[in-house]
């Protein structure tokens, strides 16, 4: 069942897929993951993506974030037909309007936490008083504000993924896409992980599409969507998947 | 978007720069791989440099601002009456007259100096030394142009050998000993002048006569003469036939370009360092690129563009560049010194003289090897750049799609190979492309053997991988197959240590090659018994005549059985300056080696003494001589003169060109009668050494000679060729050490990468044992496919340097010396230095704990 203020206003579409397949080449077989896939998120909507392994949730969330090209189909976001972009462009509109956070962090090594959390600033050419500051206050937000100098193989996973949420919030993207952010952590540190990026997105009024296996997880989300065989589906949360 | 690119931002920048730091070994191996490249090319250039730029001071010295030149073909010199006649004449240009002569001081441990004898009036307007200075006192000048071996030195040369005025000094002219007295020292205000009057001594033109022992005589009247053609040649068609006008700058330019083959030889073989060092360089910055990959697909998330992570990579070559090149600067300059010498050594061997003998450090040297240094290192760092700006922002492309992608570029990279070593191989067959386009085309063929190795190592591995792990089990098949796995920077190290072992063995080939060819030619041109004649300055052909009274002792020997002289020369040709030595061997169709004939062997001393004359092998090379009916123009004191040619000889002792020519037709045509080497055929059972003793006895008082037995000469003459091949070996060891250390390069970089399956390994029970067996057997077999590659490679380069190169260089055909353990030697080298590279990484891998090696990861 949707949710009603989705329905109530349709006019806030933020994200639209239309007829989207992708499919690889596997040993000389075609494997087709998505299999014309439409779909429509509405703005400030947190979404899950539910599915097995290998069900293409990833590849989905990858060309939601116009990391990677679809074999057919287009994208809109925010109004910006994401899939006729060439790769400069769409990597231009990825630093400005998309903040990534993934399963195994992939925080830069050599960098420290602070350093890692100003790197999209810097990108974007928003470094400055006002930006800084931001920073500043999503780094207390989450409780790293005595980490800043420390490299990321000094800090725990539940800290790991910390900087990676402050560092995909700290330029202000219009969507955060998450594959399976607590996939790494223990349960305890993934449900705090999972009340900060919810604190932070969707209650900052920012869209949240995230990819995971746990129906704890997905709880949260205003929509859960479940990816077999190659189709979308949107499911009740209180629905088995 | 309507945004603009930014090249670089500063986190960027901390993500290079800290990378670099972290990774230090990895840095230092770049750094190295740079340094080492650019420390042979400065140095080489900084010895070419110093030689040419040394030779130029010289002329300069002796030129100064003569626009023009009256020279002779009398080996005797210009007669003084010729300068008397044209100042008779009046003629309305300013005319000086210039004898020059080298000559030794021993008590500056036998250094070489240019005696120059002027006219200290008319010199003037020429050279600046006298008149410029003008703080020559009087006193001084008065007994310069009046007291018997007054010469005038230079600041320089006095400070730096304690002499002051008053003092005399002896020297040595053509084996004759003389005293000069020092009636002055010459200030020269500028550094120019100070470095160009460093190695002259100033006399005045009857001093220098005395001293030489030609008095009337004088080797050049310097000219200025107006801009104006017409008159050039007006004054060209008064001059008596057997003097020539020339431009002033003829005679230096073809002196220059005598050795510029020389030159660009060791340019080559120093460019080979740097072209091993870029492979060192690829190596590194792939794995730096493969090593971060994961990075890359993040930061390529994080909105990095392609542009940005090329320029990243590009960014960090550009800074290990820089560093790279200035320490190999600092180091090629210390090096220089030694090659400075090396080089001015071997021109003063084989081609001229140099007196000057301090260079200011020349800056075009440093600035070209920072941008080499430089731009070679970006360069190589391109194709791994490219590879980090194409890897795809999802961060999971899986170092084994990599590997796999590697591995069918195998074919590709062969096929181009192919292509590559097709186009090398199609230069060759262009001989009008000259020495360049030899050099390209071996380039191309070491560069398409190189891409092709790798097919050929995986090749060699997987037949490994049954055959070791027949013998030694598990870890004999895990050796070759992680070697195929991490393909993508194994085959770049075996690629290098291949090419610079194959060079090694190509130099060893061809240098072995030439001592052979040199040892026959030997054999079959030095037939004498004892050798006689003046000592020179340069090693390879007599050229000061020994006086008559030596003859008038040899011809009664009663120990010998035969005689004969010659008389060597520099004549001017059609194709420029070249050595003539006539003589008086009958026999001589028996004692060369020919290329070519145009008349029956048992006729060659009749045509010589018809007028033909023989040339030698590089000389017909270039003036395509080659073809029966050839004939060579000669300038002879009669003007110029047509010489048909009876055949091509082999020489080995000058690569610019050599004539022989019978003695009767010589003194006919030149009027000269001087000899300046004998060669003595002893009668059967004479004894050698005894007669020389005798000889020196009877000899020494008259002239200081050089009175060698046969094997005597031989030694001297292969102790040149010693000396000549010596830099050239420095320089192939250095390569071999810049390979050496890609192979380490290498290896570590594996090891570092592969710690955390070793350390699962370790954890699964491996031994230590065996896991120095699995690191050496790794190493043992990088080594081997380079070794079993670059033994053909090798002998596939020699042919190349012996039949291309070298005939390109100096128009010499070398006889082939086939070594079958150079085969054997290819192997030893590459297996030792692959080995002794794994010796460190196993050591390393060793000491980690499984439990460090896990956690690391």
């Amino acid at each position: 069942m949707m949710k009603e203020h989705w329905v109530t206003q349709p006019s806030q579409i933020f994200l639209k897929l239309d007829n989207i397949f992708k499919s690889y080449n596997e040993a000389g077989r075609q494997h087709t993951v998505l299999d014309g896939i439409t779909t429509e998120f509405f703005k400030s909507e947190f979404v899950a993506i539910l599915g097995k392994s290998g069900s293409g949730k990833s590849t989905l969330l990858n060309l939601i974030g116009s990391v990677d090209r679809p074999d057919a189909g287009e994208i809109y976001l925010n109004g910006e037909h994401v899939t006729g972009m060439d790769d400069t462009r769409r990597t231009l509109f990825r630093r400005e309007k998309i903040g990534f956070i993934f399963q195994s962090f992939n925080l830069i090594p050599t960098l420290t936490v602070w350093e890692n959390i100003k790197l999209p600033l810097e990108l974007n050419k928003k470094i400055n008083t006002k930006w800084l500051k931001r920073a500043q206050e999503l780094v207390e937000l989450v409780g790293l504000g005595d980490r800043l100098q420390a490299f990321p193989d000094r800090l725990s996973g539940g800290e790991q993924q910390r900087v990676a949420i402050v560092r995909a919030l700290v330029h202000d993207p219009l969507l955060v896409l998450a594959d399976e952010p607590t996939g790494n952590l223990d349960e305890v540190t993934g449900r705090q992980i999972m009340t900060l990026l919810d604190q932070m997105t969707r209650q900052a009024g920012k869209n949240l599409v995230l990819v995971t296996h746990s129906r704890e997880v997905a709880s949260l989300a205003d929509r859960n969507f479940i990816l077999a065989s190659g189709k979308l589906r949107e499911c009740s949360k209180s629905q088995e998947c | 978007m309507g945004k603009k690119i930014s090249y670089f931002s500063s986190g960027l920048f901390n993500v290079s720069l800290r990378y670099l730091l972290r990774n230090r070994l990895q840095s230092i191996l770049m750094l190295l791989g740079v340094a080492l490249g650019v420390t042979l090319l400065v140095a080489i250039d900084l010895a070419n440099v110093s030689a040419q730029r040394s030779f130029e001071l010289s002329v300069e010295a002796v030129t100064g601002k003569a626009t023009h030149q009256l020279v002779t073909a009398d080996p005797r010199g210009i007669d003084e009456s010729v300068y008397v006649n044209l100042r008779m004449q009046g003629v309305h240009v300013p005319i000086a007259p210039v004898l020059l002569a080298y000559v030794t001081v021993p008590r500056m441990e036998g250094r070489t100096l240019q005696l120059m004898g002027i006219d200290p009036i008319a010199d003037v307007p020429f050279r600046s030394y006298l008149s410029l200075n003008g703080q020559v006192p009087l006193e001084q000048l008065v007994l310069f142009l009046t007291k018997p071996g007054a010469v005038f030195i230079a600041r320089n040369m006095a400070d730096q050998h304690s002499l002051d005025i008053g003092e005399t000094l002896e020297i040595e002219i053509g084996g004759q000993r003389r005293e000069i007295w020092i009636a002055g020292i010459l200030e020269p205000k500028d550094a120019l002048s100070r470095r160009a009057l460093d190695g002259l001594l100033l006399a005045d033109i009857a001093t220098a006569q005395e001293l030489t022992g030609r008095v009337g005589r004088l080797d050049r009247i310097d000219l200025i003469l107006p801009t104006d053609s017409n008159l050039v040649h007006l004054f060209a068609e008064r001059l008596p036939p057997d003097i020539r006008l020339e431009d002033a700058t003829t005679r230096s330019d073809s002196l220059e370009q005598m050795t510029a083959a020389f030159r660009i030889n060791l340019t080559a073989l120093s460019m080979l360092a740097l072209v091993v060092g870029l492979f060192l360089i690829y190596n590194t910055m792939t794995f730096a690129v493969v090593q971060r990959r994961e990075l890359f697909g993040t930061l390529r998330c994080l909105g990095v563009t392609r542009r940005e992570i090329f320029v990243l990579v590009v960014g960090e070559a550009f800074l290990v560049g820089i560093l790279g090149s200035t320490l190999g600067i600092i180091s090629g300059i210390i090096l220089g010194r030694q090659t400075t010498q090396m080089v001015t050594q071997t021109i003063n061997d084989l081609y001229f003289t140099t007196t000057v003998q301090s260079v200011e450090l020349p800056v075009e040297s440093l600035i070209k090897g920072v941008l080499v240094g430089v731009t070679a290192t970006m360069l190589a760092a391109v194709l791994p750049a490219w590879e980090a700006a194409s890897v795809p922002p999802r961060a999971a492309l899986l170092r084994s799609g990599l590997e796999a992608r590697t591995r069918r570029k195998i074919w590709l990279a062969s096929a181009l190979g192919i292509v590559t070593i097709g186009l090398g191989i199609g230069l060759f067959s262009f001989p009008a492309g000259g020495l360049f386009a030899g050099f390209v085309g071996t380039f191309l063929l070491v560069v398409g053997i190189a891409l092709l190795s790798a097919l050929l190592m995986v090749v060699f591995l997987q037949i490994s991988v049954h055959l070791l792990g027949g013998i030694i089990g598990f870890v004999g098949r895990m050796a070759p197959r992680s070697l195929i796995n991490s393909l993508s920077r194994t085959s770049v190290a075996v690629a290098a240590l291949m090419v610079a072992v194959a060079v090694t063995i190509a130099v060893n080939l061809m240098i072995d090659s030439f001592r052979y060819t040199v040892t026959l030619w030997l054999e079959a041109t030095l037939q004498g018994d004892i050798y006689i004649s003046a000592p020179t300055l340069t090693a390879t052909i007599p050229s000061q005549p020994v006086v008559r009274e030596v003859i008038n002792v040899v011809e009664v020997l009663p120990s010998a059985s035969r005689v004969n002289y010659s008389r060597s020369i520099t004549v001017d040709s059609s194709q420029g300056a070249v050595r003539l030595s006539a003589i008086s061997n009958e026999r001589i169709g028996w004692e060369r080696l020919f290329l070519k004939r145009f008349v029956p062997l048992e006729q060659i001393w009749q045509a010589l003494q018809q007028g033909q004359i023989l040339v030698s092998e590089p000389l017909a090379r270039r003036a395509n001589l080659l073809t029966e009916g050839s004939v060579l123009r000669l300038f002879t004191p009669q003007g110029w003169q047509t010489f048909r040619i009876a055949g091509v000889y082999y020489d080995y002792a000058s690569s610019e060109g050599a004539i022989l020519m019978s003695m009767d037709v010589y003194q006919k045509v030149w009027q000269d009668d001087s000899v300046t080497a004998i060669d003595l055929r002893l009668r059967p059972g004479a004894d050698v050494d005894q007669t020389v003793q005798d000889l020196q006895k009877k000899l020494g008082d008259v002239q200081e000679l050089l009175i060698r037995p046969n094997r005597v000469l031989r030694a001297a003459v292969m102790e040149v060729f010693g000396r000549t091949f010596a830099i050239t070996t420095a320089l192939r060891f250095l390569a071999t050490v810049v390979a050496f250390i890609g192979v380490l390069n290498a290896l570590l970089l594996q090891q570092i990468e592969r710690r955390w399956e070793t350390g699962v390994l370790q954890a699964l029970g491996l031994t230590g044992k065996q896991l120095w067996q699995l690191v050496m057997l790794e190493t043992g077999l990088m080594g081997l496919s380079a070794g079993l590659l670059a033994a053909p490679t090798g002998y596939v380069l020699a042919l190349v340097l012996i039949y291309v190169i070298n005939q390109r260089s100096f128009g010499w055909t070398l006889q082939l010396l086939p070594q079958p353990a150079a085969f054997f030697q290819a192997l030893v080298i590459s297996l030792a230095a692959a080995l002794l590279a794994g010796l460190f990484p196993a050591w390393r891998m060793n000491r980690l704990q499984a439990s460090q090696l896990i956690r690391n990861e």
